[in-house]
């Protein structure tokens, strides 16, 4: 598999840039929680959609925990499809995060991108673990 | 291939090393373009400019031949190689920490990169004293 010594790198390289892009959000939320509420909002309309924003952020550190975890752990580190399509889903995200800081988006923005860029991959990722640790294959 | 008692590498320091790597690549070029956008956009000294910019070209310096002597020491089972690199792993954290802490203007972005680079080398420092321990127990050539 000569195509492991680019799809490794690069599959990490995009965990890490999507976390990294999901803790500055974590960081600094309030132009964002701001950009979703009306112009004349009440301070509880406010808690709600910042609570909403940080579930949403928790989730995602939390399915990027998932993955790390399996890929560290050697379970989907040598498997190129997986590679792949976690590779291309984070990286694109990051770059939809990317736009998310810069144009100021909303929270509902933000679940689009949960949704493809972070929900996917770990999906495939958790179906790795349960066939390899679970079911004692060594691939899928 | 060696039989499993004859082969003290470890695997996830390799894994570790190669991976920081890749990882300090990136996060040169990002400093680079992270500098150059700081000093476009805030009052920067000079004096203060030439300190950063020199840290950081000698931090790759540092980190290059730590993972160099790190990869090669691990593979070849040399214990002075292993223990030159993980001496380097002081300064190279040290420096992380300047960048996270104690820089001129140190943006969110840089503090999050440089406390990622702070766990990798927490990791390679455990992984590395185990490795050498194992180094140690048996002779090696």
């Amino acid at each position: 598999m000569a195509s492991l010594g680019v799809l490794v790198p690069a599959r990490f390289l995009a965990l890490t840039a999507h976390l990294v892009a999901v803790l500055t959000i974590l960081w600094a939320r309030e132009p964002h929680v701001l950009a979703s509420l009306p112009l004349e909002f009440a301070p509880e309309e406010y808690a709600r959609a910042d609570t909403e924003l940080l579930v949403a952020l928790g989730t995602t550190v939390a399915l990027l925990a998932l993955e790390l975890g399996g890929f560290f752990a050697g379970v989907s580190m040598f498997h190129p499809p997986q590679a792949l399509l976690s590779a291309t889903a984070h990286g694109g995200a990051t770059l939809a995060l990317g736009f998310f800081l810069f144009e100021r988006w909303g929270c509902g923005a933000y679940w689009g991108v949960l949704g493809a860029g972070s929900v996917l991959p770990a999906a495939t990722e958790l179906l790795l673990l349960v066939v390899v640790l679970g079911c004692k294959r060594k691939r899928l | 291939m060696a039989p499993r008692s004859r082969q003290l590498s470890s695997a996830p320091l390799q894994i570790l090393l190669f991976l920081n790597g890749w990882y300090c690549a990136t996060y040169f070029l990002l400093e680079a373009f992270i500098f150059v956008y700081k000093v476009l956009l805030l009052p920067y000294p000079s004096a203060n400019l030439a300190l950063d910019v020199l840290l950081l070209f000698l931090y790759l310096g540092v980190e290059a031949t730590r993972i160099f002597f790190g990869s090669k020491g691990n593979l070849c089972q040399r214990k002075v190689l292993l223990s030159i690199s993980l001496a380097l792993t002081l300064p190279a954290a040290t420096m992380a920490a300047y960048y996270l802490l104690l820089q001129t203007y140190a943006l969110r972005l840089e503090a999050i990169l440089s406390a990622i680079l702070l766990v990798f080398y927490a990791a390679e420092l455990l992984l590395g004293i185990l490795t050498l321990v194992s180094f140690s127990s048996r002779d090696s050539y």
